[in-house]
């Protein structure tokens, strides 16, 4: 603020409401972006406590997929995927746009740094599934 | 079509209020006016106390920037009709402080733009006798950035900027990225010192509103984004040639 | 120049590298295990074909990458995501240490877990 504004009117000064993100679509969007995080978190947890599971033997593993076969964990993991989807197209679709100036040296149309992503992904899903279900 | 819109518009006289109201005009709703033609007949017909700011009405001088239904807008630029029926809640720009009515203090953004210093810097004493010849992929680098018209619309756009005032904020970055990549420029580390720091890029989280606000198409959040790439090839070389950065 | 020192760009490209490996390689699992097998739309590769999946040098190495790595990119937004929900950039210091201490603790955990894999 400049000095002379001692002897002017006071400015109102807006704050933000707490719930900020409500108040627009994108920004709620924003936030779901974000939140996927905590969804990235959780299922990092699920893998680990799978992988214990299968240290400790088979009862422990039966006991794993039980409580995974639970409508509750069922919703929740839905729930998960979603959210990471929202993580993956967000993802796909900007940080490319960033990185292609370093890698090319000019800046390309959106669509065509953005689409090679999704063939990558659906490869990378692909083996993964394939190794999982043991056919590789 | 209606030939009559509600505008309620914010209204805030420091001396009297603590805190906006709104205030409901009727006006025309003629269709080839822009949201300022609107202002500007309250101004002249119906209350001649309503305070805005606005100057070329063509969309370069970026005064005339107000929160039109929440969105930030240049209101000589935004059709009234496209609110039809109405009403059309005109408030002043988000996240500054309000002077009065629609008025905002811009203090705050100025210091802003001025720590990145936006303006070519040389280290040597730099006097061209003939023009400085730059390429055209050169100049495709930065001409984006310099499309920037200083109009806040991307500060009030920008929920980081609303809950942290002291984010160097997104046109600010852009424009200092406009001067980074400009060849006759050589102040590049100076900048990094002022954006590199925790209120500089670091506070962005990437909500992207900025370029969907701002009317040149700058795409301030691209700049910032692709600056913390900058930051990080640059803090890695401080890391592994401690001897080439002094 | 001391400003380079700033942590940011190191915890970034990890949420940056992280933010792919996420992208590309988790959605496939949370569907087959959080999804298609508890409901039995694929069969089950039982208890044994998948220990033996896990036994495998390379899967742990994967793991161990994909689990670090989203560990940490979840604490960089998750820090971020606390301080501008709850209005709490004030304390984001202590957010950090919350977050990534997490995060520390998951990756100590993976390694642990899947150093003593049968």
């Amino acid at each position: 603020m400049p000095q002379y504004s001692q002897f002017q009117p006071k400015p109102y000064r807006p704050r933000m409401s707490a719930f900020w993100y409500f108040d627009r679509w994108p920004f709620l969007l924003f936030v779901l972006r974000e939140l996927s995080s905590f969804f990235v978190a959780y299922f990092a947890v699920l893998i680990l406590v799978q992988i214990y599971a299968l240290s400790a033997g088979p009862t422990a593993y039966a006991g794993f997929q039980a409580c995974l076969r639970n409508p509750l964990m069922i919703i929740l993991n839905a729930v998960t995927l979603l959210f990471v989807l929202l993580h993956a197209v967000t993802w796909f679709n900007l940080v490319p746009r960033v990185m292609v100036r370093e890698v090319t040296g000019r800046q390309l149309s959106d669509f065509l740094v953005a689409s090679p992503n999704y063939f990558v992904f659906i490869g990378a899903s692909a083996i993964v599934a394939l190794f999982i279900l043991r056919i590789l | 079509m209606a030939d009559t819109i509600i505008l309620e518009v914010a209204r805030f006289l420091p001396e009297r209020d603590t805190e906006p109201t709104y205030q409901s005009f009727e006006v025309p709703l003629r269709g080839d006016w822009m949201v300022l033609d609107a202002l500007t007949y309250i101004k002249d017909q119906l209350d001649g106390t309503l305070g805005f700011r606005w100057s070329c009405r063509m969309g370069i001088c970026g005064s005339c920037g107000m929160m039109v239904n929440g969105v930030p807008k240049l209101t000589c630029e935004t059709l009234l009709s496209n609110f039809a029926p109405g009403p059309v809640r005109i408030g002043p720009l988000d996240h500054f402080p309000v002077i009065k009515d629609l008025v905002i203090e811009m203090e705050g953004f100025l210091g802003n733009l001025q720590k990145v210093r936006p303006w070519i810097v040389r280290k040597d004493d730099f006097k061209p006798q003939r023009e400085f010849l730059q390429t055209p992929a050169q100049l495709e680098g930065f001409k984006q950035y310099t499309l920037c018209i200083n109009c806040m619309l991307c500060y009030a756009a920008c929920p980081v900027y609303g809950l942290d005032p002291e984010f160097t904020g997104p046109a600010a970055i852009a424009l200092a990225e406009r001067y980074n990549l400009d060849s006759r420029d050589q102040g590049a580390e100076e900048r990094t010192d002022v954006l590199s720091q925790h209120d500089g890029i670091w506070d962005c989280t990437v909500i992207g509103e900025c370029s969907r606000a701002c009317p040149k198409h700058v795409d301030p959040s691209l700049a910032i984004q692709q600056y913390k790439l900058t930051a990080t090839k640059e803090w890695f070389k401080s890391w592994l040639l401690p001897w080439g950065n002094k | 120049m001391a400003v380079h020192r700033s942590n940011r760009p190191l915890g970034w490209l990890v949420f940056g590298t992280g933010g792919f490996l996420v992208a590309f390689l988790l959605p496939a699992q949370i569907f087959l295990y959080g999804i298609a097998i508890p409901l039995g739309l694929v069969p089950d590769p039982g208890y044994q074909s998948t220990l033996d999946l896990l036994r495998q040098p390379l899967t742990r190495v994967y793991l161990f990458v994909v689990l670090a790595f989203a560990f940490f990119h979840a604490a960089y937004r998750m820090k971020d995501t606390l301080a501008d929900m709850l209005d709490m950039r004030k304390i984001d210091i202590v957010l950090a240490y919350l977050c990534y201490g997490g995060a520390i603790a998951g990756t100590i955990a993976a390694l642990w877990l899947l150093w003593w894999v049968p």
